[in-house]
């Protein structure tokens, strides 16, 4: 009870523009709203470029937020996940094009049996096209509906549906090769 | 099943998961581009909030200034002491002018020079007396000097009457009755005979002047009130998320609101009184209905309280332009003056603008009263029909409001038509509006607190028929374009 009047002190103060404020928000929020524009860029630059948007998009709407209709944090991840969105929106993936990537299905029955580092996940997931990268971000990590990421991204439930089973087959094929790869750096 | 496994596994890899960051740094990198508070909006704010003080303090002031007529008068004299003491260097020797009509107009020349147009000048027609051509009579008619009495307002309009008594509309050139000239003109008269006096008129300075005949002198006072502006159309009015988010700030939501508003009004007038139908009639064969173009400009410096009590300053000047029957061509504008040009054998002129007649009807094209209020009121606004507005974007909204508005207040309020010293200006112990409003508003707003707003608003209105004024009850509607922008504190 304590630390959510200390939020909305904070966020108040944020709304009259004060600094120190402003700083002290950024602080609390950074970690959290960083990790989710890494999950979906590409490369550091991206990710730094996305995190950037997505604060000033947080701070600039504080005066939208309604602390009877849910809690803070919540509610500017999903200002920064929408924004993120937004801006794939705007990139008018191909989507049609990803469907015809090649994916070997004996792999793609395979489990994540090798625990790998999450900064190599990351790094896997980073890679990913632009389209499975941000159906899986959605589904697996944000919880979404395909429904709702149709909204968010513009796209049919199907397309979504098919998206997320092509995003998974290629990051478990990806998986079997870093785990070959590792085997391989092993034994020499 | 493998799916959700897969799914589970990784969301768990990424559990507790941060990715590492220099803090300080992104801050740096961001700080610059997050909103700042504006010092020099508090300068701005700080201004707008003396603004209405002091304008409020300069139109009491102007209201309540004493009308010093003798010290106009004596600025006359001055002049006329200037120009006489020319003639009488004429008499002691000096060789007169050998063109009276040449040295009229050269007077006048140097008088023009000396002298802006709204000065008091007077002008000998001494010279006028002998014979010269029509040419020569037309220009000096456009080349009267005028005596501007600015300020004897209040004594020229001490008998509404006085001018139209001194015209016959189909424009028969005599002064019947000469003790209703204005106290000033006596005086001048008296200190110089033979002089061509020229009375200027401001067109605003009364209604009774813009209607100088009988039908119109008796036009009823207007029921105008700055409400027409539709100010409380702007925005949402008081629902439970206005509410919501008064309280969720501050108990007051304070705000400053600029509006230009333009749009037509129509009046249809109730069953007059017996007594007052024989009126009525000669106002319809005089003049056409009274639609009228309305134009307002309105400040507005308030507060709302999440009850639904509204207090503040207001100020608004309003325009009216009322097209007549006897309409030509010509319009008159905010600037043009009304002169009654009045010449020694009687005849009269009617300059209104640069246009000369020699009828006072002229007067009667169209006409405008400009009305400006200043009133501190408290209103208590209740919707009782619908009120939507919905967030197009983050900065566009589109606001609906369809109501029946109560708009009164128990405290009082004081109006007082500036420059209209024959209407109104009285206290209210209790004023109330009871109107129909439909409207429809796009709101823009470009940063925090600032937000502007364009509509179109449809309204209805029974309150001038509680305006014992009035010679007749009139159920006003209009339609009101706006543009509004509003700055909330």
């Amino acid at each position: 009870m304590e630390l959510n009047k200390e939020i909305l002190q904070l966020i108040n103060d944020c709304r009259s523009h004060l600094e120190a404020a402003q700083k002290k928000l950024f602080i609390i929020l950074a970690p959290k709203i960083k990790t989710l524009c890494v999950r979906y860029s590409r490369t550091d630059e991206d990710a730094k470029d996305d995190f950037q948007d997505c604060m000033i998009k947080i701070f600039s709407h504080l005066n939208d937020f309604d602390a009877q209709r849910g809690e803070f944090f919540a509610w500017a991840y999903q200002v920064g996940r929408n924004t993120i969105c937004s801006k794939l929106r705007k990139q008018k993936i191909k989507w049609d094009e990803l469907k015809s990537e090649h994916i070997s299905d004996q792999i793609s029955e395979a489990g994540i049996d090798r625990q790998l580092e999450t900064e190599e996940m990351l790094s896997l997931i980073q890679q990913m096209p632009v389209g499975y990268k941000a159906v899986l971000n959605l589904y697996v990590f944000e919880e979404c509906s395909h429904k709702e990421i149709g909204e968010l991204l513009g796209i049919n439930e199907s397309t979504s549906r098919s998206q997320l089973n092509r995003a998974r087959m290629w990051l478990k094929a990806k998986i079997s090769e870093s785990k070959l790869v590792s085997y391989e750096k092993a034994i020499i | 099943m493998k799916k959700q496994l897969f799914d589970d596994q990784l969301r768990k890899s990424f559990e507790d998961f941060q990715v590492p960051m220099d803090l300080e740094q992104d801050w740096n990198a961001i700080k610059n581009k997050l909103p700042k508070q504006k010092k020099s909006n508090r300068k701005i704010l700080l201004l707008l909030l003396l603004l209405p003080g002091v304008v409020g303090s300069f139109l009491i002031w102007r209201i309540y200034q004493p009308k010093n007529n003798q010290a106009t008068i004596s600025n006359i004299d001055t002049n006329e002491q200037k120009f006489y003491h020319n003639e009488e260097k004429s008499e002691n020797g000096i060789t007169p002018p050998k063109d009276p009509i040449n040295m009229d107009v050269e007077h006048l020349q140097t008088l023009n020079t000396q002298a802006p147009y709204h000065e008091e000048r007077r002008v000998s027609s001494i010279e006028l007396n002998g014979d010269y051509s029509a040419n020569s009579k037309q220009l000096m008619s456009r080349n009267k000097a005028v005596v501007q009495e600015d300020s004897e307002r209040d004594n020229s309009l001490h008998d509404k009457n006085t001018l139209f008594n001194n015209f016959i509309p189909n424009g028969a050139n005599s002064l019947s009755n000469q003790n209703n000239i204005d106290k000033n003109e006596i005086k001048l008269d008296n200190a110089a005979a033979n002089v061509t006096l020229l009375t200027k008129i401001d067109v605003e300075s009364d209604p009774m002047h813009q209607f100088p005949n009988s039908v119109e002198s008796s036009m009823p006072i207007l029921t105008i009130k700055p409400r027409l502006l539709g100010f409380n159309m702007n925005e949402a009015t008081i629902n439970d998320l206005t509410k919501l988010e008064i309280r969720k700030n501050r108990l007051m939501q304070n705000r400053i609101v600029f509006e230009l508003a333009y749009g037509f009004l129509n009046v249809k007038r109730s069953q007059p009184s017996d007594e007052k139908a024989l009126l009525m009639e000669k106002y319809n064969n005089g003049v056409k209905p009274l639609d009228k173009i309305h134009t307002g400009l309105l400040f507005q410096l308030g507060s709302k309280a999440y009850n639904g009590f509204e207090t503040g300053l207001i100020y608004s000047q309003s325009s009216y332009l009322f097209k007549q029957k006897f309409i030509d061509t010509s319009r008159i504008s905010f600037t043009d003056t009304t002169e009654i040009i009045e010449y020694e054998d009687g005849s009269k002129e009617i300059k209104v603008g640069n246009h000369f007649g020699n009828r006072i009807w002229n007067i009667n094209r169209n006409n405008i009263i400009l009305r400006k209020r200043l009133s501190i009121p408290v209103y208590y606004t209740q919707a009782i029909m619908a009120s939507r507005s919905w967030n197009l974007d983050i900065k566009w909204g589109l606001l609906i409001n369809v109501l029946d508005q109560y708009q009164g207040s128990t405290f009082r309020e004081y109006e007082r038509d500036i420059n209209l010293v024959s209407a109104y200006h009285y206290y209210k112990k209790m004023s109330c509006s009871i109107s129909t409003q439909l409207g429809a508003n796009i709101f823009y707003s470009p940063a925090p607190h600032h937000k502007i707003g364009i509509g179109l608003f449809y309204g209805t209105d029974l309150s001038p028929r509680f305006t014992p004024s009035a010679s007749w009850q009139e159920k006003e509607s209009w339609i009101i374009g706006q543009l509004t922008y509003k700055y909330k504190i």
